[in-house]
């Protein structure tokens, strides 16, 4: 079985889930899916562990809910604010640091064996 | 299908999450799963196996009830705060009512009586009722509200009864032991003073049959039926 959010994934479910609502607004099963689809099934969130994150970020200020009925059924969709969007890009900048410095440290290591 | 989540809405009440975190993550859960069985009859399972697979993806009771407990945010203030909200808010709460039933005699006595600088004070005829039936409200029914209100949370919550009782017994006995002092003149209408004082702070009231009989009354009347409440609660789920 597939290890789901291993320690290093600490803030990557944040990054995810406020990344795909800055296009369009969602519901918890359709995000969850977009994550699993659009990372190639590399990032599978535990599916029912994706609320806490959300009602976590509504209550933060960084994510709005409504109830809305869309082809019979209803379900509660997420819309990103204007605190998420700036969560958005403070995250999404911290985290580019952090690959950036951990693909050095890789490609250093390979450089390292070749000499 | 709500009955596959009523473990986990056990765990999260008992791990102190609020009641409303809970009604909206299991409603959510519950969404997800019908969600997650209709896609994997779309692959051609049966129901049953669909909705066994559907469980799983979804997650094990433990690990749904430990991702709501960890975050703090989700915690209710009477499991933060159990001393705030069993013990100092019903407190703070008798203490307001009783200022506000004061005042409003003053108001009533300063506006539609003689006024409050001099004595006797004269009182619109209807007062007496009105004192009547503020103190009787007061007295009985306060205590009896303010009691099941704590049962109520207190049960709602799950909660261990330690603090639910002491927020019981200190009502019963702060409200018992409360005694209104209205002195009337002899003119009619006259009223020579009012007051509430209890025997536990500085020249207060003497503890008698009365307010003692009062205390053990309102004792009677929360906390077996907080207690007989708690213990039917969970047998019914």
């Amino acid at each position: 079985m597939r290890q789901r959010n291993p320690d290093f994934m600490n803030g990557v479910p944040e990054l995810l889930i406020l990344q795909l609502l800055s296009s369009r607004e969602m519901y918890g099963y359709e995000l969850v899916q977009s994550i699993r689809e659009r990372t190639n099934e590399a990032i599978t969130l535990s599916e029912g562990a994706v609320y806490p994150t959300l009602h976590a970020l509504e209550i933060e200020g960084a994510l709005k809910s409504k109830r809305k009925a869309v082809n019979g059924r209803s379900r509660i969709y997420y819309s990103i604010t204007k605190d998420g969007l700036r969560k958005l890009a403070r995250i999404a900048g911290v985290w580019s640091g952090v690959t950036r410095a951990v693909q050095t440290v890789l490609e250093g290591g390979k450089y390292a064996r070749a000499l | 299908m709500p009955g596959h989540f009523e473990g986990l809405r056990d765990r999260l009440l008992r791990g102190g999450v609020a009641p409303r975190h809970v009604s909206r993550y299991l409603t959510e859960l519950t969404e997800h799963l019908e969600d997650l069985i209709a896609e994997e009859e779309r692959r051609g399972l049966d129901h049953e196996t669909a909705e066994r697979s559907a469980l799983m993806r979804l997650g094990d009771t433990d690990s749904l009830a430990k991702t709501m407990i960890m975050r703090k945010e989700f915690l209710s203030w009477s499991h933060r705060a159990p001393w705030a909200v069993f013990f100092l808010g019903p407190l703070a709460a008798l203490v307001a009512i009783t200022f506000a039933i004061l005042v409003s005699f003053a108001v009533i006595i300063a506006f539609l009586g003689s006024g409050l600088a001099r004595v006797p004070m004269f009182v619109p005829a209807w007062f007496r009722g009105l004192y009547a039936a503020t103190i009787t409200f007061d007295l009985f029914l306060l205590p009896l509200m303010l009691g099941w209100a704590i049962s109520f949370l207190g049960v709602r919550q799950k909660m261990k009864p330690l603090w639910p009782v002491v927020g019981l017994v200190v009502i019963a006995i702060f409200c018992g032991l409360q005694n209104y002092e209205l002195q009337w003149s002899p003119a009619p209408n006259g009223l020579d003073g009012f007051g509430v004082s209890w025997p536990f702070v500085p020249h207060g009231s003497r503890i008698t049959v009365a307010t003692s009989c009062r205390a053990l009354l309102n004792l009677g009347l929360t906390v077996p039926v907080y207690l007989l409440w708690r213990w039917r609660r969970p047998h019914a789920e």
